[in-house]
């Protein structure tokens, strides 16, 4: 399985400069991701050096399906490329993108052949495309869905056709126009695709897959364990924050708060089983569950919460507790923090006992 | 993608009532009754408002939506219990959800109880809210782990007590898309009832799992705005109508030019920013300066 990494493309978009890159990448090889592509006109555009020997063999450059785009990529010394192009409808491959092809495999390059609005086309006419190439030894194809246009039950049926027809490598590389290119990617890699476009939280330009979505679900909804996971939420928050954008509280599988239980009914379940409310555990991707007391808390939340402290509450006392709380919550917006939580029981002890 | 007849869904927004359950959102009474108002507006047609045995404040919120004199049903969020039925019928409301959970492992061990008994209870609950003349829809909690012939009891006996439709809970959210339309396929012409899905997001799979199995034959779509919700939350309103209506070429009568200002009004309520990359109404989506970049 390959996942071609598409973070680094974003950096470059949002103008991240060569030291942010470099640091982007070393993040990044901590995480499951194999490939890294880039666009050769933006790595050129942001003044970053030409590849050496290590980065050569891992970062592969997309290339606008032009002459002056593959001589580029040869200056900045790629080696594995990606050709992309945009065909019409009805058309066959422009000579620009031949004399691309051409170009690239004179000079030694690994090629893989994108079709950015392969969703636009029916099997038989991508197959007449993939005909129409006039070089041999293409060593990826790539099906792009520019305009987010599949859901998993077409993707699953289109993809399964195309591994037969296809006597190349298959590479899925999908968009989240309409969130639903985890669903897509986690199709593809169901129906046998091999390589599989991804992103850290799915940034990027119209969206990808996301990295850290589409391995979890790999590895619980369809059982393949085979990646280490347990760093998968750190490393995510780190490359998110070095590209200065602000990871959400909630985003699936990495959010800070994603085991924070709040409502009476989740807290009372995951006390007496955690699987109850939870799909998996929070240490498999280094975060910590949470008991949160707030508007929506219940008794027994509020019982669970103070025997964290050791002190066993009765009935009466969660009760009377609990409605303060929830008038609290309510008036401040928010949840009950632990010492304010605390004050609040010592004064109904205090209350009882005078 | 586009299918011969452009079949219509319909949302029920739980953004009030599961979204408020995201770690950290409190919604404020006159939050509520604002994304209520918005809600309607854009043409849903059913609003799951709230919890109103939580508690005065709850009620309070509750009874404001209730007056609002909105064109959307209204409807009460309840457990299989006496209590949760009583406080909802006395806010007002005549439309009352009844949750139970259908897996083994929710009722085993959370309830303690057995198949029959939650069978019984909910028979009791479905009666005692229809002596208030309340109409009833039934949810299946945790239907994604559980036994799918025992989903179709439930819905069974909902059917035959005449409630109008079950809803099927992804509670943890493990479902994958191609999963759904499997059990999709061979659910919906067994069950008596139309089919709701609520799907939770835990792997990044809300919006697939919810529009396959619209596509599969489900009528209505549980969602909130923004997908907030429990633990990763929800699928989101904006993402379901705007794939359903752009990718599927069906139909959903919410009026997608409305999605954006019942982001920002749930996001300004909930103190809460929405990620640049979220689809639709993320930065990334619809900046269009960001589009010319590339």
């Amino acid at each position: 399985m390959i996942w071609a990494d598409q973070t680094i493309q974003e950096g470059l978009r949002r103008g991240m400069d060569n030291g942010q890159i470099n640091l982007l990448l070393e993040l990044l090889q901590k995480l499951p991701v194999d490939v890294v592509d880039c666009k050769v006109a933006d790595w050129e555009k942001h003044s970053l050096p030409k590849l050496d020997m290590s980065q050569q063999k891992y970062i592969r450059g997309k290339i606008n399906g032009t002459l002056a785009e593959v001589t580029l990529a040869d200056k900045l010394g790629f080696k594995n490329v990606i050709i992309t192009c945009t065909p019409h409808l009805g058309q066959g491959l422009t000579s620009t993108v031949c004399t691309a092809l051409f170009t690239a495999q004179r000079l030694g390059m690994n090629i893989g052949f994108c079709i950015d609005n392969a969703s636009q086309f029916s099997i038989e006419e991508l197959c007449f495309l993939w005909r129409d190439i006039p070089i041999d030894g293409i060593d990826t194809f790539i099906y792009g869905d520019k305009e987010s246009l599949l859901d998993p039950v077409a993707a699953s049926r289109i993809l399964t056709a195309l591994l037969i027809k296809i006597p190349a490598c298959l590479e899925f590389h999908g968009h989240n126009a309409y969130g639903l290119a985890t669903g897509n990617a986690l199709a593809a890699l169901q129906v046998g695709v091999k390589r599989i476009a991804v992103a850290v939280a799915g940034i990027g330009l119209q969206g990808h897959a996301a990295v850290e979505e589409v391995i979890m679900a790999q590895k619980r909804l369809l059982g393949d364990a085979s990646k280490e996971t347990r760093h998968l939420a750190l490393i995510c928050s780190q490359i998110l924050s070095a590209m200065g954008l602000i990871l959400p509280k909630t985003k699936a599988i990495i959010g800070q708060d994603i085991f924070a239980h709040e409502s009476g009914i989740h807290v009372d379940g995951v006390i007496k089983n955690p699987q109850m409310y939870e799909a998996f555990s929070p240490e498999e991707v280094g975060l910590t569950r949470q008991l949160v007391i707030g508007k929506h808390s219940g008794n027994a939340s509020i019982q669970a919460k103070f025997r964290q402290w050791n002190v066993s509450m009765s009935d009466n006392h969660a009760q009377i507790l609990l409605k303060q709380v929830r008038r609290m919550a309510v008036r401040q917006k928010k949840q009950i923090d632990d010492p304010v939580l605390w004050e609040l029981y010592q004064a109904i002890q205090a209350k009882q006992e005078g | 993608m586009i299918m011969k007849d452009a079949r219509t869904i319909e949302i029920v927004d739980t953004t009030l009532r599961d979204g408020e359950q995201s770690p950290s959102i409190v919604f404020s009474a006159q939050d509520k009754l604002n994304i209520a108002k918005a809600l309607d507006k854009a043409g849903v047609t059913w609003i799951e408002a709230g919890v109103p045995v939580m508690g005065e404040e709850e009620q309070e919120a509750m009874k404001m939506i209730l007056s609002a004199g909105l064109k959307a049903n209204v409807i009460a969020w309840n457990r299989a219990l006496k209590n949760d039925i009583l406080s909802s019928v006395s806010c007002g409301f005549s439309q009352l959800h009844i949750s139970v959970p259908v897996s083994d492992l929710h009722i085993e061990q959370k309830l303690k109880k057995s198949r029959e008994w939650v069978l019984e209870n909910l028979k009791q609950s479905i009666l005692l809210a229809q002596s208030f003349g309340c109409m009833v829809s039934v949810g299946a909690e945790d239907a994604s782990r559980g036994d799918r012939e025992y989903f179709l009891q439930v819905a069974n006996i909902a059917a035959e007590l005449g409630a109008v439709r079950i809803r099927y809970a992804d509670t943890v959210g493990c479902l994958n898309p191609l999963a759904v339309h499997s059990i999709f396929q061979e659910l919906i012409p067994r069950c008596p009832l139309p089919v709701e899905v609520h799907m939770h997001n835990d792997f990044g799979l809300a919006n697939a799992n919810t529009l396959v199995a619209l596509a599969a034959g489900a009528e209505l779509a549980s969602t909130t705005i923004g997908g907030i919700g429990e633990r990763a939350g929800n699928a989101a309103l904006e993402e379901v109508v705007t794939a359903w209506q752009v990718v599927y070429g069906m139909k959903c009568h919410v009026n997608r030019t409305d999605l954006p200002h019942l982001g920002h009004l749930v996001m300004q309520a909930g103190s809460k920013d929405v990620f640049d990359y979220k689809p639709i109404i993320g930065n990334a989506f619809t900046d269009a300066h960001a589009n010319k970049i590339a």
